[in-house]
């Protein structure tokens, strides 16, 4: 794997006005990029008489923390994000013991229906959830655990990208080292745990970003099953919020956004170029 | 445990154990509703009568009738197109131009390009709510300072569409960015070498050259954003709009969800997820064997 992904060096020629067009196609992109959420930092930190006074200033002339604080004393915003966090960090954990015991099966061992049992796996890659998802409700609506974390994470535990990178990392693993251990009377916990576990340490911990990033921001599965205000996750609450009393209150509303946005950008910038490896290396390599 | 038998049976059992798990949670959340929402889909039921109503095809038949259906097939169709012009072609023109460009230079627009990928869709949603806003808000105030009547944007059947569609661009656009940095990363600097050498450079070395040497990617590319469409064209709706003003934004998949929770027809609301799930499997399949004839594999 290259260290870092990027267009080739060819050294193509062009002239300086091509140069420039192309530099002014990536600024308007980037601007698009950033702005947003710029705009959405700068209002949340803005008193009101501010954020509709129409100005297009982006560093608040008298920032304030009211909304934030607001946030915290009248609507408990700690817990929404305490909520965000367990059902994440949990689904996160799940998704990657099974993605990394299946990847290892089927990579590894021989057994009857292997091919189509990892075929059946893979093909959930293409079942839109919202074919599924109103069954899926009825079900756990009928186990009587709607508004739990459970609900959220149970049905979405089994990954099929996992399963399919971890087999893909996994198939290429040296037998021999494995065979080693074997015949040194380590157990099969022990060969994954001790040989396996720290040869692919590099991928399970993209793995795990990648994860942790897609489920702190997924909203279409808990939007369903997550419907009292003290379970929701933050993208479901901020919706309810908003439908419910804060339609127009852009400072709060901007301002749990960016506690939405903060941790997912916090964890990008900190881990870009892993992050972006990962999200490249999705099954080109299949 | 399994020291008496032999090794091959031994074997078989620790792979199959090592991969039930994942087997029975995708047999239990994926293929089990998938069969439950076809049964469904021949009944008339309300979600909490005790009675579910055997109607044949009925559901499937009012699908074809509903103009409301049509309207949101039509809409997935702009949907459809608008993205493919925005987070397919633009992607690939970005990054065409990318190659132009000093490498430092490179990575800033790359690292800046891609960061909205990060950020929760419907979040995203809400974001862009304001920067939507007529008063106050970023696009308004801007319309406003040049003397432009600020939009409404999501109130007015007209632009309700293209601000959904905007909002999935900005958040879409930099996941394909990073594929095709990725493809064209691959292609080896000697191919081009040759090209140059031969004197095919500018537009005609990117159509005779690099766009088929790209065509896997290409081709990767829109069964992913396929695969990813059906969030792309629900959460911003969900959150948003409901499918309003006056169905202008509702779609296809969209229409699963307000038929089973909005009106409470589970029925029909799995005709149309049977009939999603049917539409996406052809595409899926006429977009793989497209790829086995047409993509042009380069030895790597």
């Amino acid at each position: 794997m290259r260290g870092e992904y990027d267009v080739g060096e060819w050294g193509l020629r062009s002239s300086k006005l091509t140069r420039t067009l192309w530099h002014i196609l990536l600024v308007i992109l980037s601007v698009i990029a950033l702005v947003p959420v710029i705009w959405m930092f700068s209002t949340s930190l803005k008193p009101p008489q501010e954020i509709f006074g129409g100005g297009l200033n982006f560093i608040p002339k008298q920032p304030t923390t009211q909304h934030f604080t607001r946030l915290w004393e009248n609507y408990n915003i700690i817990k929404i994000m305490y909520n965000t966090l367990v059902v994440a960090l949990s689904q996160t954990f799940m998704q990657l013991v099974i993605s990394i015991l299946a990847g290892y099966g089927f990579a590894k061992y021989k057994f009857p229906l292997r091919e189509p049992l990892f075929y059946l796996c893979v093909a959930t890659m293409f079942i839109p959830i919202q074919v599924i998802m109103v069954s899926n409700y009825l079900m756990i609506s009928d186990w009587g655990m709607v508004n739990t974390f459970t609900a959220v994470v149970l049905p979405q535990m089994a990954n099929a990208f996992g399963i399919f990178l971890m087999r893909q990392h996994l198939r290429v693993f040296p037998e021999s080292l494995l065979e080693a251990a074997r015949i040194d009377g380590a157990g099969e916990m022990r060969v994954v745990l001790q040989i396996v576990f720290p040869a692919i340490k590099s991928t399970i911990v993209a793995l795990a970003i990648l994860f942790f990033i897609n489920n702190w921001n997924q909203y279409v599965w808990p939007s369903l099953v997550l419907t009292s205000p003290e379970s929701m996750t933050l993208p479901i609450w901020l919706r309810q919020f908003m439908h419910a009393e804060g339609g127009s209150d852009w400072g709060m509303l901007m301002a749990a956004s960016s506690l939405g946005v903060i941790p997912a950008l916090l964890a990008y910038v900190l881990a870009h170029r892993q992050i972006m490896n990962t999200f490249a290396s999705t099954g080109l390599k299949g | 445990m399994f020291s008496r038998l032999s090794l091959k049976t031994r074997n078989a059992l620790i792979g199959l154990l090592l991969v039930s798990p994942a087997v029975l949670l995708f047999a239990v959340f994926v293929y089990r509703p998938l069969i439950h929402t076809g049964i469904l889909s021949f009944y008339d039921w309300n979600m909490v009568s005790p009675t579910k109503t055997f109607i044949g095809w009925e559901n499937y038949v009012e699908m074809l009738e509903s103009s409301t259906l049509f309207k949101a097939l039509a809409n997935t169709g702009s949907y459809a197109t608008w993205l493919i012009g925005l987070i397919i072609l633009l992607p690939i023109l970005a990054t065409a131009g990318m190659t132009y460009i000093g490498k430092r230079t490179r990575k800033v627009y790359r690292v800046t390009l891609f960061s909205p990928t990060v950020v929760s869709l419907g979040i995203a949603s809400v974001m862009w709510l304001w920067v939507f806003n007529p008063i106050g808000g970023l696009l308004g105030t801007i319309f406003t300072k040049v003397g432009l009547e600020p939009l409404n944007w999501l109130s007015a059947p007209q632009t309700a569409l293209i601000a959904i569609i905007i909002i999935v661009g900005w958040k879409a656009f930099g996941y394909n960015l990073l594929l095709i940095v990725a493809g064209l990363g691959g292609i080896s600097t000697e191919i081009i070498d040759a090209c140059k050498v031969d004197g095919a450079e500018g537009v005609k070395l990117w159509i005779y050259v690099v766009l088929p040497l790209l065509s896997p990617t290409i081709f990767f590319i829109f069964i992913s954003t396929l695969s990813m469409s059906t969030e792309y064209v629900f959460t911003p709706v969900h959150v948003l709009t409901g499918g309003g003003p006056v169905n202008a934004t509702t779609n296809i998949v969209f229409e699963i969800w307000r038929q089973a929770f909005r009106w409470f027809r589970v029925g029909y609301s799995s005709a149309i997820a049977i009939s999603v799930f049917v539409v996406f499997l052809i595409l899926m399949i006429i977009q793989m064997l497209l790829s086995e004839k047409v993509v042009s594999y380069d030895e790597r």
